[in-house]
């Protein structure tokens, strides 16, 4: 085993005998069965753990949706730094709130001197208002509601903001033709669960609109039958060896010098 | 509450010609200087500033900060009938009271109203502890509550009309008993819902919120007392950061704060740099003053009666609007003149909204309620039939319009108790 995974994967395993969840990810490889026993496990022992909270689903009516710890100080830099490739001035947010982004949203739209707003994704009429008249021209949202969204736009006939699309692992990873035909500047990434980035853009990858993705350094990446993924830093629960839920493949190098990924 | 010498900064800086000319434009002012006012009578002669005003300029023309400087931006639900009124925040002033009701919490789960999840938290690092928010999906409670229950929350703040969307999964999940802070807002809470949140959060202060969307200096008063102990009045002071008063609403002469007296409340916010400044914001809320001077805090003190608009009411999931009612009429083939009375009716899971129509009907009452109920929206993705087959309300009833001698108002909201809260 490389020995950068060796450290991560020997770190990982004394917190998981410090939480007292070894016996269940004792394993080769983690499923995401054996996480979600194991966040069932350590429920009663997260309100002491210094951490902010993620939701291990996508869908609220998920009955396996448990709460997923992260480091304290998780700072969205992957967002920050698309808010300002996309030169944004005020931020949408179209995110469903259970995802718990509001936070670090805003701390990415703080760190790039934006202000946020927060849109109910159901009431589209007042997104589309506040593209016109709320000072704001760039939205974060789901794939599947930039499809809706763009849409209600069209027919309203207010143009388009910039964008900064969070896939799901298992949706298409497309966006709307009209986007891609556009001018408006799109930007994206693949979470791993809310609020968890495993697949990231650059500016040039932005500009590309294609779904061609960076590994995101928070995890170090094996390559096998499926990808694995390892917490690369100290984490309150650190991931060994979780299978990423889709096979990826190299999509040639980015101008920025780092590998592409995306969907085999 | 403002001094003088603090409302004479605020309407300089709101009247700067280098500033944006909201202002200027209200007041009519043509002179390259800003307005300078001597006394407060020349400040009780400012004229009102409303939403109105205020929405008839894009958000650009009408902000005095930087984008930079501005934390968050806000906006009335738009589903009145007028377009949104969009406000940018900075954070929030004269919240040392929240400090305290909230300094026994260890987390909290938050609705984006009255604050922002985030700013929550930067309340918990400013007094030291670990930030522990969870934020409130109304849409999807449950998955909220879980992530919740997760983190140990103890507090909620959320609007009153989510109660009852949250007590019955907090019950179920077991989290009921460990909660031991509501803050509401919104709508100030009825009887019935007060014993509600008494009956399910045994062990929780309710701990209500006056507050506007619209206003910077948001909330805009800080509670008297929590609703403990029986306590059934929502009872507010004005902040030192903000300057209340109380105008007629037809001819909008002051009223001095005399107990028992009633008008339209106006709030003007603050020194130092807010997005928009509110020289004399008439909210559109009614109040009564309860005090001249209150025991503990030697301060006048009010509680909100509810709306001076009445082309709109709020209700759980949306806003009952009166064009969207005449619009459903219209289609109807039915008289457009109409009351909308809204009730509580007890439920196992807390009360629950029931309308009464009354209209000029001759035929089925019931078939009328019936298909008004399909096709009146209170919100662009909710139907009030809708509502009723999800339990969010009772069904709606038909009655026969009766003929009154004073000006009819669209919407009346009953509660158990004769006072509004």
């Amino acid at each position: 085993m490389d020995p950068h995974i060796e450290k991560a994967v020997e770190r990982a395993r004394a917190r998981y005998e410090q939480l007292g969840i070894s016996d269940v990810l004792s394993g080769p490889r983690t499923s995401f069965g054996q996480l979600s026993e194991a966040l069932e496990r350590i429920e009663a022992q997260i309100p002491n753990i210094p951490c902010r909270l993620f939701p291990t689903s996508f869908d609220a009516d998920d009955a396996a949706l448990r709460a997923l710890p992260v480091r304290p100080d998780w700072k969205w830099e992957s967002c920050e730094a698309a808010l300002r490739s996309l030169a944004a001035s005020g931020v949408m947010m179209r995110l469903p709130l259970f995802w718990q982004l509001e936070a670090p949203l805003h701390g990415a739209c703080r760190s790039a001197h934006v202000p946020i707003f927060v849109n109910d994704p159901e009431n589209m009429p007042l997104g589309s208002a506040a593209l016109k008249d709320g000072g704001v021209d760039a939205v974060v949202t789901t794939e599947r509601d930039a499809f809706a969204f763009s849409l209600h736009l069209d027919e309203k006939n207010v143009p388009y903001p910039s964008w900064l699309i969070i896939h799901e692992p298992r949706t298409e990873w497309r966006i709307p033709a009209s986007l891609e035909a556009s001018d408006a500047k799109v930007a994206r990434e693949v979470h791993l669960f809310p609020g968890v980035p495993a697949l990231t853009q650059c500016e040039a990858l932005h500009a590309a609109k294609e779904a061609r993705f960076h590994a995101c350094e928070e995890f170090i990446w094996e390559f096998e039958d499926a990808p694995l993924l390892t917490s690369a830093r100290e984490s309150p629960f650190p991931l060994v060896r979780y299978a990423f839920p889709v096979s990826l493949r190299e999509s040639g190098t980015c101008g920025c010098g780092k590998a592409t990924y995306s969907r085999a | 509450m403002l001094s003088f010498t603090h409302v004479q900064r605020l309407v300089r800086r709101a009247t700067d010609p280098s500033g944006p000319s909201v202002y200027r434009d209200l007041y009519g002012l043509r002179s390259r200087e800003p307005l300078e006012i001597a006394s407060w009578e020349e400040w009780r002669r400012l004229r009102p500033i409303t939403k109105d005003i205020l929405s008839s300029y894009r958000t650009p023309e009408k902000r005095f900060l930087a984008p930079k400087d501005v934390d968050h931006i806000r906006a009335t639900s738009g589903t009145s009938g007028k377009p949104p009124l969009y406000s940018l925040r900075t954070p929030p002033r004269g919240v040392g009271y929240h400090d305290a009701y909230f300094a026994k919490t260890r987390a909290v789960m938050a609705f984006t109203v009255p604050f922002m999840p985030h700013w929550h938290e930067e309340r918990q690092a400013a007094a030291g502890k670990q930030k522990r928010v969870v934020a409130f999906d109304p849409q999807r409670p449950r998955a909220s509550l879980r992530v919740a229950k997760a983190a140990g929350v103890d507090a909620f703040s959320f609007f009153t009309f989510h109660v009852t969307r949250v007590s019955p999964i907090a019950q179920e999940i077991g989290i009921a008993e460990d909660i031991r802070l509501v803050e509401v807002c919104g709508e100030s809470c009825s009887g019935m819902l007060l014993a509600h949140i008494r009956r399910v959060f045994p062990n929780a202060r309710i701990l209500p919120l006056y507050g506007a969307s619209e206003v910077d200096d948001a909330p805009v008063g800080w509670p008297c007392r929590a609703l403990d102990d029986g306590e059934v009045r929502s009872v507010f002071h004005g902040k030192d950061t903000n300057l209340l008063e109380l105008v007629d609403p037809d001819t909008g002469a002051g009223i001095e704060p005399r107990a028992g007296a009633e008008g339209d409340i106006l709030v003007s916010a603050y020194p130092g740099e807010p997005c928009i400044p509110l020289v004399r914001y008439r909210i559109g809320d009614r109040v009564r003053v309860v005090e001249e001077a209150c025991r503990a805090h030697g301060l006048w003190s009010f509680e909100v009666l509810g709306r001076s608009d009445t082309d709109f009411m709020k209700i759980e999931g949306g806003v009952l609007r009166a064009d969207e009612v005449r619009r459903v009429l219209r289609e109807m083939r039915l008289p457009e003149e109409f009351e909308m009375h809204r009730y509580e009716a007890p439920t196992d899971t807390g009360p629950r909204s029931r309308l009464e129509l009354r209209i000029v009907c001759d035929g089925d009452a019931a078939g009328v309620a019936d298909e008004f109920s399909t096709r009146f929206r209170v919100s662009p993705a909710l139907t009030y039939a809708q509502g009723v087959a999800s339990g969010l309300y009772a069904p709606l009833t038909v009655r026969p319009l009766e003929e009154v001698p004073q000006k009819r108002r669209s919407f009346v909201a009953h509660r158990e108790d004769a006072k509004r809260h």
